[in-house]
Protein backbone atom coordinates (compact mmCIF):
# COMPACT_ATOMS: atom_id res chain seq x y z
CA UNK A 1 0.00 0.00 0.00
CA UNK A 2 1.26 3.61 -0.85
CA UNK A 3 1.11 5.87 1.97
CA UNK A 4 -2.26 8.37 2.08
CA UNK A 5 -4.12 5.48 0.12
CA UNK A 6 -7.78 4.64 0.94
CA UNK A 7 -8.40 0.95 1.62
CA UNK A 8 -10.77 -0.95 0.13
CA UNK A 9 -12.99 -0.99 3.94
CA UNK A 10 -12.41 2.69 4.14
CA UNK A 11 -13.52 3.49 1.01
CA UNK A 12 -16.25 1.84 1.35
CA UNK A 13 -17.15 2.67 4.79
CA UNK A 14 -16.96 6.82 2.92
CA UNK A 15 -19.15 5.27 0.23
CA UNK A 16 -16.95 6.74 -2.22
CA UNK A 17 -17.65 6.18 -5.75
CA UNK A 18 -16.82 3.10 -7.35
CA UNK A 19 -13.34 4.96 -9.33
CA UNK A 20 -11.98 5.57 -5.78
CA UNK A 21 -13.10 1.85 -4.57
CA UNK A 22 -11.87 0.66 -7.44
CA UNK A 23 -8.17 2.53 -6.97
CA UNK A 24 -8.09 1.23 -3.69
CA UNK A 25 -8.73 -2.22 -4.91
CA UNK A 26 -5.92 -1.84 -6.64
CA UNK A 27 -3.44 -0.69 -4.15
CA UNK A 28 -5.03 -3.21 -2.03
CA UNK A 29 -5.01 -6.58 -3.60
CA UNK A 30 -3.10 -5.76 -6.88
CA UNK A 31 -0.14 -8.23 -5.90
CA UNK A 32 -2.76 -10.95 -4.81
CA UNK A 33 -4.27 -11.11 -8.17
CA UNK A 34 -1.28 -10.60 -9.78
CA UNK A 35 0.30 -14.22 -7.69
CA UNK A 36 -2.85 -15.80 -8.66
CA UNK A 37 -2.06 -15.26 -12.43
CA UNK A 38 1.00 -16.23 -12.18
CA UNK A 39 0.87 -18.89 -10.51
CA UNK A 40 -1.04 -20.24 -13.79
CA UNK A 41 0.57 -18.20 -16.08
CA UNK A 42 4.43 -18.79 -14.86
CA UNK A 43 5.44 -16.09 -16.31
CA UNK A 44 6.12 -12.30 -15.08
CA UNK A 45 5.04 -10.46 -17.99
CA UNK A 46 1.74 -12.70 -18.78
CA UNK A 47 1.20 -12.28 -15.13
CA UNK A 48 1.19 -8.20 -15.06
CA UNK A 49 -0.96 -8.29 -18.30
CA UNK A 50 -3.12 -10.88 -16.70
CA UNK A 51 -3.54 -8.67 -13.74
CA UNK A 52 -4.04 -5.45 -15.77
CA UNK A 53 -6.98 -7.22 -17.88
CA UNK A 54 -8.18 -8.41 -14.89
CA UNK A 55 -9.16 -4.68 -13.48
CA UNK A 56 -9.69 -3.78 -16.85
CA UNK A 57 -13.03 -6.20 -16.42
CA UNK A 58 -13.47 -5.11 -12.67
CA UNK A 59 -13.74 -1.55 -14.11
CA UNK A 60 -16.83 -2.44 -16.59
CA UNK A 61 -18.29 -4.06 -13.94
CA UNK A 62 -17.52 -1.10 -11.69
CA UNK A 63 -21.20 -0.17 -10.77
CA UNK A 64 -21.35 -3.91 -8.98
CA UNK A 65 -18.69 -3.06 -7.05
CA UNK A 66 -20.16 -1.66 -3.68
CA UNK A 67 -22.77 -4.56 -3.47
CA UNK A 68 -19.98 -7.29 -3.80
CA UNK A 69 -19.47 -8.76 -0.59
CA UNK A 70 -16.00 -10.40 -0.58
CA UNK A 71 -14.07 -8.49 -2.45
CA UNK A 72 -11.01 -10.23 -2.07
CA UNK A 73 -12.57 -13.65 -3.47
CA UNK A 74 -14.24 -11.97 -6.43
CA UNK A 75 -11.04 -10.31 -7.58
CA UNK A 76 -9.32 -13.78 -6.71
CA UNK A 77 -12.08 -15.36 -8.86
CA UNK A 78 -11.83 -12.81 -11.95
CA UNK A 79 -8.10 -13.27 -11.96
CA UNK A 80 -8.55 -17.06 -11.66
CA UNK A 81 -10.44 -16.94 -14.70
CA UNK A 82 -8.54 -14.40 -16.57
CA UNK A 83 -5.24 -16.33 -15.94
CA UNK A 84 -6.47 -19.29 -17.31
CA UNK A 85 -8.20 -17.76 -20.31
CA UNK A 86 -4.35 -16.42 -21.33
CA UNK A 87 -2.95 -19.75 -20.71
CA UNK A 88 -5.65 -21.38 -23.03
CA UNK A 89 -5.14 -18.72 -25.51
CA UNK A 90 -1.27 -19.00 -25.07
CA UNK A 91 -0.31 -22.29 -23.97
CA UNK A 92 3.10 -21.78 -24.79
CA UNK A 93 5.76 -23.54 -22.23
CA UNK A 94 6.10 -20.70 -19.21
CA UNK A 95 9.66 -19.25 -19.75
CA UNK A 96 10.14 -18.46 -16.40
CA UNK A 97 9.70 -22.50 -15.61
CA UNK A 98 12.13 -23.26 -18.52
CA UNK A 99 14.81 -21.12 -16.92
CA UNK A 100 14.65 -23.06 -13.69
CA UNK A 101 14.19 -26.24 -15.05
CA UNK A 102 17.36 -25.31 -17.05
CA UNK A 103 19.06 -24.23 -14.08
CA UNK A 104 18.21 -27.41 -11.97
CA UNK A 105 19.42 -29.28 -14.67
CA UNK A 106 22.61 -27.42 -15.07
CA UNK A 107 23.22 -27.71 -11.35
CA UNK A 108 22.41 -31.40 -11.17
CA UNK A 109 25.00 -32.28 -8.95
CA UNK A 110 25.26 -31.47 -5.63
CA UNK A 111 23.36 -28.74 -4.52
CA UNK A 112 26.75 -25.59 -3.18
CA UNK A 113 23.94 -23.98 -0.91
CA UNK A 114 20.14 -23.87 -0.31
CA UNK A 115 19.49 -21.44 -2.21
CA UNK A 116 20.32 -23.15 -5.89
CA UNK A 117 18.53 -26.44 -3.84
CA UNK A 118 15.39 -24.92 -3.55
CA UNK A 119 15.78 -23.73 -6.96
CA UNK A 120 16.56 -26.96 -8.30
CA UNK A 121 13.73 -28.45 -6.26
CA UNK A 122 11.38 -25.65 -8.38
CA UNK A 123 13.23 -27.21 -11.35
CA UNK A 124 11.55 -30.36 -10.47
CA UNK A 125 8.25 -29.76 -9.37
CA UNK A 126 6.75 -27.18 -11.97
CA UNK A 127 6.86 -29.72 -14.63
CA UNK A 128 5.08 -32.21 -12.02
CA UNK A 129 2.28 -29.87 -10.90
CA UNK A 130 1.41 -29.26 -14.47
CA UNK A 131 1.67 -33.02 -15.27
CA UNK A 132 -1.22 -32.88 -12.54
CA UNK A 133 -4.92 -33.85 -13.67
CA UNK A 134 -7.10 -30.37 -13.96
CA UNK A 135 -8.72 -31.07 -10.76
CA UNK A 136 -6.22 -31.67 -8.66
CA UNK A 137 -3.81 -29.39 -10.21
CA UNK A 138 -6.18 -26.11 -9.70
CA UNK A 139 -6.67 -26.31 -5.98
CA UNK A 140 -3.05 -26.88 -5.45
CA UNK A 141 -1.42 -24.16 -7.69
CA UNK A 142 -3.68 -21.83 -5.91
CA UNK A 143 -3.63 -22.90 -2.41
CA UNK A 144 0.32 -21.96 -3.02
CA UNK A 145 -1.13 -18.83 -3.38
CA UNK A 146 0.00 -17.76 0.28
CA UNK A 147 -2.94 -15.16 0.65
CA UNK A 148 -5.47 -17.89 -0.26
CA UNK A 149 -6.82 -19.71 2.32
CA UNK A 150 -8.56 -22.81 1.33
CA UNK A 151 -12.27 -21.63 1.90
CA UNK A 152 -10.90 -18.76 -0.53
CA UNK A 153 -9.39 -21.47 -2.84
CA UNK A 154 -13.11 -23.18 -2.94
CA UNK A 155 -14.71 -19.79 -3.64
CA UNK A 156 -12.46 -19.26 -6.87
CA UNK A 157 -13.04 -22.66 -8.10
CA UNK A 158 -16.89 -22.80 -7.28
CA UNK A 159 -16.24 -26.17 -4.98
CA UNK A 160 -17.24 -26.56 -1.68
CA UNK A 161 -14.25 -26.51 1.08
CA UNK A 162 -14.24 -30.53 1.96
CA UNK A 163 -13.42 -30.99 -1.98
CA UNK A 164 -10.79 -28.28 -1.86
CA UNK A 165 -9.06 -30.44 0.74
CA UNK A 166 -9.06 -33.77 -0.35
CA UNK A 167 -7.94 -32.57 -3.53
CA UNK A 168 -5.05 -31.09 -2.91
CA UNK A 169 -4.08 -34.17 -0.44
CA UNK A 170 -4.51 -36.27 -3.34
CA UNK A 171 -2.46 -33.99 -5.36
CA UNK A 172 0.48 -33.82 -2.58
CA UNK A 173 0.11 -37.92 -2.32
CA UNK A 174 0.94 -37.68 -6.10
CA UNK A 175 3.40 -34.77 -6.28
CA UNK A 176 5.47 -37.14 -3.02
CA UNK A 177 5.67 -40.14 -4.78
CA UNK A 178 7.38 -38.38 -7.88
CA UNK A 179 9.61 -36.67 -5.86
CA UNK A 180 10.66 -40.24 -3.91
CA UNK A 181 11.20 -41.54 -7.22
CA UNK A 182 13.32 -38.72 -8.70
CA UNK A 183 15.66 -38.64 -5.62
CA UNK A 184 15.87 -42.83 -5.32
CA UNK A 185 16.58 -42.94 -9.46
CA UNK A 186 19.78 -40.40 -8.22
CA UNK B 1 13.80 -57.88 19.92
CA UNK B 2 11.24 -57.14 16.93
CA UNK B 3 9.39 -54.35 18.32
CA UNK B 4 12.26 -51.88 19.02
CA UNK B 5 12.99 -52.76 15.11
CA UNK B 6 9.98 -51.92 13.88
CA UNK B 7 9.74 -48.98 16.02
CA UNK B 8 12.55 -47.45 14.78
CA UNK B 9 11.51 -48.75 11.24
CA UNK B 10 7.98 -46.71 11.59
CA UNK B 11 10.05 -43.64 13.16
CA UNK B 12 12.66 -43.84 10.11
CA UNK B 13 9.51 -44.30 7.73
CA UNK B 14 7.45 -41.06 9.77
CA UNK B 15 10.91 -39.10 9.89
CA UNK B 16 11.63 -39.60 6.13
CA UNK B 17 7.80 -38.95 5.56
CA UNK B 18 8.01 -35.41 7.40
CA UNK B 19 11.38 -34.31 5.61
CA UNK B 20 9.04 -34.87 2.09
CA UNK B 21 6.34 -33.10 3.51
CA UNK B 22 8.90 -30.31 4.91
CA UNK B 23 10.72 -30.52 0.98
CA UNK B 24 6.81 -30.17 -0.47
CA UNK B 25 5.85 -27.23 1.36
CA UNK B 26 9.08 -25.64 1.02
CA UNK B 27 8.56 -25.93 -3.00
CA UNK B 28 5.01 -25.17 -3.49
CA UNK B 29 5.94 -22.23 -0.92
CA UNK B 30 8.65 -21.04 -3.40
CA UNK B 31 6.18 -21.68 -6.78
CA UNK B 32 4.39 -18.54 -6.38
CA UNK B 33 7.17 -16.10 -4.03
CA UNK B 34 6.87 -14.05 -6.68
CA UNK B 35 7.01 -10.52 -6.42
CA UNK B 36 6.01 -8.00 -9.38
CA UNK B 37 7.85 -5.41 -11.11
CA UNK B 38 7.63 -2.06 -8.95
CA UNK B 39 5.00 0.13 -9.63
CA UNK B 40 2.65 -2.35 -10.69
CA UNK B 41 -0.50 -0.21 -9.17
CA UNK B 42 1.07 2.62 -11.16
CA UNK B 43 0.70 0.64 -14.52
CA UNK B 44 -2.84 -1.16 -13.86
CA UNK B 45 -3.95 2.58 -12.78
CA UNK B 46 -2.73 3.76 -15.81
CA UNK B 47 -4.30 1.25 -17.63
CA UNK B 48 -7.76 1.31 -16.50
CA UNK B 49 -7.28 5.82 -17.19
CA UNK B 50 -6.68 4.67 -20.34
CA UNK B 51 -9.59 2.36 -20.69
CA UNK B 52 -12.24 4.92 -19.09
CA UNK B 53 -10.81 7.41 -22.13
CA UNK B 54 -11.64 4.47 -24.58
CA UNK B 55 -14.85 3.50 -23.38
CA UNK B 56 -15.74 7.60 -23.44
CA UNK B 57 -14.54 7.87 -26.78
CA UNK B 58 -16.28 5.11 -27.95
CA UNK B 59 -19.31 6.42 -26.47
CA UNK B 60 -18.65 9.48 -28.23
CA UNK B 61 -18.61 7.81 -31.40
CA UNK B 62 -21.67 5.40 -30.40
CA UNK B 63 -23.72 8.34 -29.95
CA UNK B 64 -22.55 10.16 -33.32
CA UNK B 65 -23.41 7.07 -34.97
CA UNK B 66 -26.82 7.45 -33.79
CA UNK B 67 -27.08 10.68 -34.15
CA UNK B 68 -26.18 10.47 -37.88
CA UNK B 69 -28.72 7.16 -37.81
CA UNK B 70 -32.01 9.01 -36.83
CA UNK B 71 -31.26 12.22 -39.10
CA UNK B 72 -31.45 9.52 -42.11
CA UNK B 73 -34.76 8.25 -40.77
CA UNK B 74 -35.94 11.31 -39.64
CA UNK B 75 -35.41 12.72 -43.60
CA UNK B 76 -36.42 9.15 -45.01
CA UNK B 77 -39.92 9.47 -42.44
CA UNK B 78 -40.12 12.91 -44.08
CA UNK B 79 -39.42 12.14 -47.48
CA UNK B 80 -42.17 9.54 -47.46
CA UNK B 81 -44.75 11.23 -45.78
CA UNK B 82 -44.39 13.87 -48.23
CA UNK B 83 -44.35 11.46 -51.20
CA UNK B 84 -47.31 9.70 -49.38
CA UNK B 85 -49.25 13.17 -49.12
CA UNK B 86 -49.37 13.59 -52.58
CA UNK B 87 -53.05 13.58 -53.67
CA UNK B 88 -53.55 10.53 -56.17
CA UNK B 89 -55.17 10.58 -59.59
CA UNK B 90 -59.01 11.38 -58.75
CA UNK B 91 -59.76 9.94 -61.62
CA UNK B 92 -59.30 6.42 -60.03
CA UNK B 93 -62.52 5.66 -59.13
CA UNK B 94 -64.06 6.08 -62.56
CA UNK B 95 -60.61 4.01 -63.88
CA UNK B 96 -62.94 0.81 -63.71
CA UNK B 97 -65.28 2.04 -66.21
CA UNK B 98 -65.48 0.37 -69.40
CA UNK B 99 -66.69 1.21 -72.22
CA UNK B 100 -68.92 -1.48 -74.10
CA UNK B 101 -67.76 -1.89 -77.62
CA UNK B 102 -69.94 -1.46 -80.33
CA UNK B 103 -69.61 -4.84 -81.90
CA UNK B 104 -71.16 -6.06 -78.02
CA UNK B 105 -73.72 -3.46 -78.67
CA UNK B 106 -74.48 -4.44 -82.19
CA UNK B 107 -74.69 -8.45 -81.49
CA UNK B 108 -76.62 -7.23 -78.32
CA UNK B 109 -79.15 -5.02 -80.36
CA UNK B 110 -79.69 -8.02 -83.23
CA UNK B 111 -80.43 -10.45 -80.84
CA UNK B 112 -83.04 -8.20 -79.45
CA UNK B 113 -84.51 -7.31 -82.75
CA UNK B 114 -83.89 -10.10 -84.88
CA UNK B 115 -86.79 -13.19 -84.48
CA UNK B 116 -87.10 -14.78 -81.22
CA UNK B 117 -85.60 -18.34 -81.50
CA UNK B 118 -88.19 -20.76 -81.67
CA UNK B 119 -88.71 -23.67 -79.84
CA UNK B 120 -91.61 -26.45 -80.47
CA UNK B 121 -93.23 -24.09 -82.62
CA UNK B 122 -93.89 -21.76 -79.57
CA UNK B 123 -92.12 -18.78 -79.28
CA UNK B 124 -89.93 -18.10 -76.18
CA UNK B 125 -89.92 -15.02 -74.49
CA UNK B 126 -86.48 -13.71 -74.89
CA UNK B 127 -85.02 -11.72 -71.82
CA UNK B 128 -82.64 -9.19 -72.88
CA UNK B 129 -79.42 -10.06 -71.14
CA UNK B 130 -77.26 -7.04 -70.93
CA UNK B 131 -73.78 -8.05 -71.18
CA UNK B 132 -71.53 -8.86 -68.10
CA UNK B 133 -69.19 -5.63 -69.57
CA UNK B 134 -72.32 -3.02 -69.58
CA UNK B 135 -73.22 -4.10 -65.97
CA UNK B 136 -70.27 -3.49 -64.80
CA UNK B 137 -69.93 -0.58 -66.18
CA UNK B 138 -73.15 0.75 -64.88
CA UNK B 139 -72.18 -0.96 -61.62
CA UNK B 140 -68.88 1.51 -61.77
CA UNK B 141 -71.26 4.70 -63.25
CA UNK B 142 -73.46 4.09 -59.85
CA UNK B 143 -70.44 4.10 -57.57
CA UNK B 144 -69.14 7.94 -59.46
CA UNK B 145 -69.50 10.26 -56.24
CA UNK B 146 -69.04 13.14 -58.86
CA UNK B 147 -70.45 13.51 -61.86
CA UNK B 148 -69.65 14.13 -64.88
CA UNK B 149 -66.47 11.98 -64.14
CA UNK B 150 -63.65 14.06 -63.92
CA UNK B 151 -61.08 13.89 -66.52
CA UNK B 152 -57.35 12.74 -65.58
CA UNK B 153 -55.97 16.06 -64.30
CA UNK B 154 -53.28 17.89 -66.01
CA UNK B 155 -49.58 18.62 -65.17
CA UNK B 156 -50.90 22.58 -63.99
CA UNK B 157 -53.72 20.91 -61.98
CA UNK B 158 -51.63 18.69 -60.59
CA UNK B 159 -49.34 21.02 -59.34
CA UNK B 160 -52.09 23.43 -57.99
CA UNK B 161 -53.14 20.48 -56.08
CA UNK B 162 -49.86 19.14 -54.48
CA UNK B 163 -50.26 23.40 -53.35
CA UNK B 164 -53.49 23.08 -52.29
CA UNK B 165 -52.35 19.84 -50.32
CA UNK B 166 -49.39 21.20 -48.81
CA UNK B 167 -50.49 25.39 -48.32
CA UNK B 168 -53.84 24.87 -47.73
CA UNK B 169 -54.21 28.28 -46.21
CA UNK B 170 -52.18 30.34 -48.38
CA UNK B 171 -54.27 28.56 -51.77
CA UNK B 172 -57.58 30.12 -49.57
CA UNK B 173 -56.20 33.30 -49.15
CA UNK B 174 -54.83 33.51 -53.02
CA UNK B 175 -58.45 31.70 -54.00
CA UNK B 176 -60.47 34.61 -51.76
CA UNK B 177 -58.62 37.36 -53.21
CA UNK B 178 -59.25 36.03 -56.69
CA UNK B 179 -62.77 35.68 -55.80
CA UNK B 180 -62.86 39.14 -54.98
CA UNK B 181 -60.93 40.47 -57.94
CA UNK B 182 -63.63 38.92 -60.52
CA UNK B 183 -66.47 40.05 -58.12
CA UNK B 184 -64.91 43.54 -58.87
CA UNK B 185 -64.79 42.68 -62.57
CA UNK B 186 -68.04 41.85 -63.11
CA UNK B 187 -69.41 44.86 -60.58
CA UNK B 188 -67.35 47.47 -62.76
CA UNK B 189 -68.24 45.71 -66.11
CA UNK B 190 -72.27 46.05 -64.91
CA UNK B 191 -71.56 50.13 -64.01
CA UNK B 192 -70.28 50.52 -67.72
CA UNK B 193 -72.87 48.24 -69.22
CA UNK B 194 -75.70 50.44 -67.40
CA UNK B 195 -73.97 53.95 -68.05
CA UNK B 196 -73.41 52.95 -71.78
CA UNK B 197 -77.06 51.70 -71.73
CA UNK B 198 -78.45 54.95 -69.98
CA UNK B 199 -76.50 57.43 -72.33
CA UNK B 200 -77.84 58.44 -75.35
Amino acid sequence: MVAGTVTVDEALARQQTSEELLEAAVYEHSRLVFRIAYSVLRNHHDAEDATQETFVKVLRQSRKLNQVEDLRAWLARIAWRVAVDRHKKTSHLAMDDLEHGGRALQSSGIPADDAVQEKQLHGLLAPMIAALPVRLRDPIVLSTVEELSASEVARVLGINEAAVRSRLFRARQILKAKLVQRISRK
Amino acid sequence: MEEPNQKRGSDGYDKAGDELENVLDAALGGYTAVEPRAGLEQRVLASLRAERIRVADHAWWRWRWAGALATIVAVAVALAWKAGKQSPPLVAKSASVRIQSPLTLGTHAASVDGDAPRLHGHSVRYTPRRPLQAQSAAAAISRLDVFPSPQPLNEQEKIMASYLAEYPEHAALIARARMDALRRDVEERKAISSDSGSQP
